[in-house]
């Protein structure tokens, strides 16, 4: 049998539990709370599960294109240098049955970026397959090679008809320049990712997100395909060595005609979310600053009101101790309260109006407490009293 | 020169510091207490908000002092603070409400003058 002072023992254990219990419960509601604005704000930014992606995307590409234009790769296919030779192993594709070669051959031309390819885009702008002279009509715009075209009626006719079709691309297309994003041949990837970006197709932009995933951005991994073609065919460079090429990343050209594409489908998407991404990077960080110190000074009014509610008095102060807040709510305050409740309970005032009061007071004295704090720090105290 | 500024802060005094002083008088008091005593018949109520820093200012002034009391039953422990006009207090309060006297009757003496 328990006698009396090991009943109260337990009591006492209880209470405090149960205000424990109470003031972590409480704790746990606000963060839910701060938890669930957060992702409010989250949704309110990133309008679908692409949009996020292309903002995890969006990150790192700016780093991405800074080493894409002083990478080896431009070097080494550089006109200047060694393009006549990757020109004429290149131009061994141009009657090729494939069509995906045709249309690999023109994106391997136009990343020449040499005038010298214009002929042979002049060619490849009369092809029977509509993606390669869509691509050869594009890569001769860029090269301003479409100048010299201008007068050719053919051509004209045939540009029309290409600008009447883009605006027009059946799903049929579009699921053929998807799957073409697949393709094992890193031209034809980059093409499609090329056509579908000039025309905006915005239901293309996961699989180009997917495209830029991966081809590992970082990793610097090569082409496994193309280097396995390029040691079995002997195709593109050829004086040079395998090791040389191992080193370049070839995906880097798919990945920036995807950026690209990305650029062009959410051209004006981007403009404005690329600001709005920027000020919710600081916002959030705004809010996990604002959410850490509220919590704090939440959680212990929150801990003092539940333990006022359960009228746990006794404790208050033990759990103080306990909880190391005795710096933030002083002894004298506490017994202001205790004084407080007491002179309430003696006029024999309603629970109700006893809690109401009670909280006021903790809220004055809490900002009691942060006036004196704020008064000291700008003049400190010179006469500390008389501790007796 | 610096006397003259040091005695000018000691001197400076807000209404509700000058209540605090004139409504503890010489007796000891905790802070409930002090409510009690400047809200009984006050226009508007003073609350924990404002009577604690002004107390506080009061305290760096030198104008009280104050000591722990006992360890009620029921409060787990906590004391109470009991708050003490100091001399200096006393004598700073005595001059203002001097001074205020005298500011009376001059104002009475010139309204008696201007009655004549």
């Amino acid at each position: 049998m328990m006698n009396q002072s090991e009943k109260r023992i337990i009591k006492h254990k209880v209470r405090i539990f149960l205000a424990l219990l109470i003031g972590f419960l409480g704790m746990s509601t606000l963060a839910a709370f701060q938890g669930f604005s957060v992702y409010q704000k989250r949704q309110y930014f990133f309008q679908s599960e692409t949009d996020e992606k292309l903002y995890n995307w969006k990150q790192y590409s700016s780093a991405f294109r800074k080493d894409y234009y002083t990478d080896q790769y431009t070097n080494t296919l550089n006109p200047s240098t060694k393009n006549d030779l990757a020109m004429n192993q290149v131009l061994f594709w141009i009657n090729d049955s494939s069509e995906i070669t045709r249309f690999a051959l023109v994106e391997a031309l136009s990343s020449f970026k040499s005038r010298d390819v214009i002929p042979y885009l002049l060619i490849l702008v009369k092809d029977s397959n509509f993606y390669v002279r869509y691509s050869a009509s594009k890569a001769l715009k860029d090269l301003q090679g479409d100048i010299l075209i201008h007068q050719e009626e053919s051509y004209i006719a045939n540009h029309k008809s290409l600008l009447g079709k883009n605006e027009s691309l059946s799903e049929e297309n579009i699921s053929y320049l998807i799957a073409l994003l697949k393709n094992s041949n890193s031209y034809a990837r980059s093409g499609a990712a090329k056509i579908l970006g000039n025309l905006r197709v915005k239901k293309s932009a996961p699989a180009l997100v997917t495209l830029l995933e991966e081809s590992k951005v970082f990793s610097g991994e090569v082409d496994g395909d193309f280097v396995t073609s390029f040691k079995s065919e002997k195709i593109y460079l050829d004086s040079f060595e395998v090791a040389e090429y191992s080193s370049i990343d070839y995906l880097k050209h798919v990945r920036e005609s995807a950026i690209t594409a990305l650029d062009n489908i959410y051209s004006s998407h981007y403009q404005k979310s690329n600001i709005t991404l920027w000020v919710f990077d600081g916002v959030r960080n705004n809010m996990i600053l604002q959410s850490l110190f509220s919590s704090i000074t939440t959680s212990i009014l929150l801990l003092y009101v539940s333990l006022l509610l359960t009228k746990y008095f006794r404790h208050l102060r033990s759990i103080t101790y306990l909880m190391y807040l005795d710096c933030f709510f002083p002894e004298e305050f506490f017994s202001e309260l205790v004084a407080l409740n007491e002179e309430l309970t003696s006029k024999k005032a309603s629970s109700h109006l006893v809690k109401i009061i009670l909280i006021r007071s903790i809220a004055e004295l809490v900002w009691a407490c942060y006036k004196i704090k704020i008064d000291n720090i700008l003049s400190p105290p010179k006469n500390r009293g008389i501790d007796e | 020169m610096p006397k003259e500024k040091d005695n000018t802060d000691v001197v400076r005094l807000s209404a509700i510091e000058e209540d605090i002083l004139t409504g503890m008088g010489s007796q000891e008091f905790y802070g409930l207490e002090i409510l009690a005593q400047l809200n009984l018949g006050r226009s508007f109520e003073l609350s924990f908000g404002s009577l604690y820093p002004a107390l506080n200012r009061l305290d760096k002034k030198g104008f009280i002092s104050w000591r722990w009391g006992d360890v009620q039953d029921g409060s787990g422990g906590a004391r109470r603070k009991y708050y003490k006009v100091t001399g200096l207090g006393a004598s700073v309060l005595a001059d203002v409400q001097g001074y205020r006297k005298a500011l009376e009757q001059r104002a009475l003496g010139q309204t008696n003058l201007g009655g004549i």
